[in-house]
């Protein structure tokens, strides 16, 4: 157990990362999603979300997903068709999942004593994904749509 | 002096059938949506759920509307749960208003700073819909729809 609240903080791999995301879209939304072998065959990315924190580490975790993905997210979240779910709810729920799987990455890394804090979720653009570095990541294929996460976290100074 | 909770009545049955009134905060329109779902499971009426993107709008439904429980996120813009936690206490007349943060809040200090405000409890973000029902029917004193 991590007790010190300043310093410490505990590993996070991709692996990790990934069983992180997994058990956000089950338990926020019932989404069922598994790490893809063969992510070329999934849709392309088209909405991008990212959140930062700052603390004994700071960083950043940033999601791609396709539209279908976000669709799909969103219209389990709000438990409606998901031909009903416009692109402003959809974009949304990437947002929020960013949210979550940031409030789960930094309890990740600092467990019950943790002494880092989140930024605000917003939604990000092709050009930051593409410039990212990611420490960790994965691509998940949730019922054949694309969820990308990356995480990426220094000491701070 | 807000008349709206000045007499608040100890719940001790369905939390539909003494007409608790449910505050959701969360700058998420879809997250509230999510938990209002699950508030409505729980047994609250749809006209007695009332929502707010923000402290400062959560603020402004307390002047009008008798409120049991606020379901507070805590990292929120224009004002957080934390600032919302410190002016409610300020209150007189809202000291028996019931606060739960709803939140990925992860932060020790800050989670005690929210405990030392009185919040009832705290829910980590992702959740069970089931924890949130049992976590309401828990604050309000009522057994679970």
């Amino acid at each position: 157990m991590n007790t010190d609240p300043t310093n410490s903080t505990r590993p996070l791999d991709s692996d990790t990362l990934s069983q992180l995301a997994i058990e956000a879209l089950e338990r926020t939304a019932f989404v069922l999603a598994d790490p893809c072998a063969d992510p070329d065959a999934l849709p392309s990315a088209e909405v991008f979300a990212e959140i930062d924190f700052h603390g004994p580490e700071q960083g950043g975790v940033d999601l791609a997903a396709s539209r279908g993905f976000t669709r799909n997210l969103a219209s389990s979240i709000l438990g409606c068709d998901a031909a009903e779910v416009t692109d402003a709810q959809g974009d949304e729920a990437l947002r929020e999942l960013a949210n979550i799987l940031g409030g789960s990455v930094i309890y990740r890394l600092g467990g019950e004593q943790c002494a880092f804090s989140l930024g605000l979720p917003r939604l990000g653009s092709f050009q930051g994904w593409s410039g990212a570095s990611g420490h960790e990541s994965c691509v998940l294929d949730a019922e054949g749509e694309r969820l990308e996460i990356r995480c990426h976290h220094r000491r701070a100074a | 002096m807000n008349a709206a909770n000045s007499n608040n009545p100890t719940p001790s049955m369905h939390p539909s059938q003494l007409q608790c009134h449910v505050l959701i905060v969360d700058d998420s329109p879809i997250l509230r949506a999510a938990i209002k779902k699950v508030v409505k499971l729980a047994g609250v009426g749809e006209d007695r759920i009332f929502e707010a993107g923000n402290g400062l709008e959560a603020l402004e439904i307390l002047e009008t509307v008798w409120i049991d429980l606020v379901l507070l996120d805590l990292n929120m813009p224009v004002m957080d749960g934390e600032q919302f936690a410190t002016e409610l206490r300020k209150r007189d007349d809202l000291q028996d208003v019931a606060v739960v943060v709803v939140s990925t809040e992860a932060n020790r200090e800050r989670l005690d700073r929210m405990k030392a405000l009185g919040v009832n409890h705290t829910l980590r973000k992702p959740f069970e819909p089931e924890d949130l029902c049992r976590l309401i029917a828990d604050v309000l004193g009522v057994k679970p729809a």
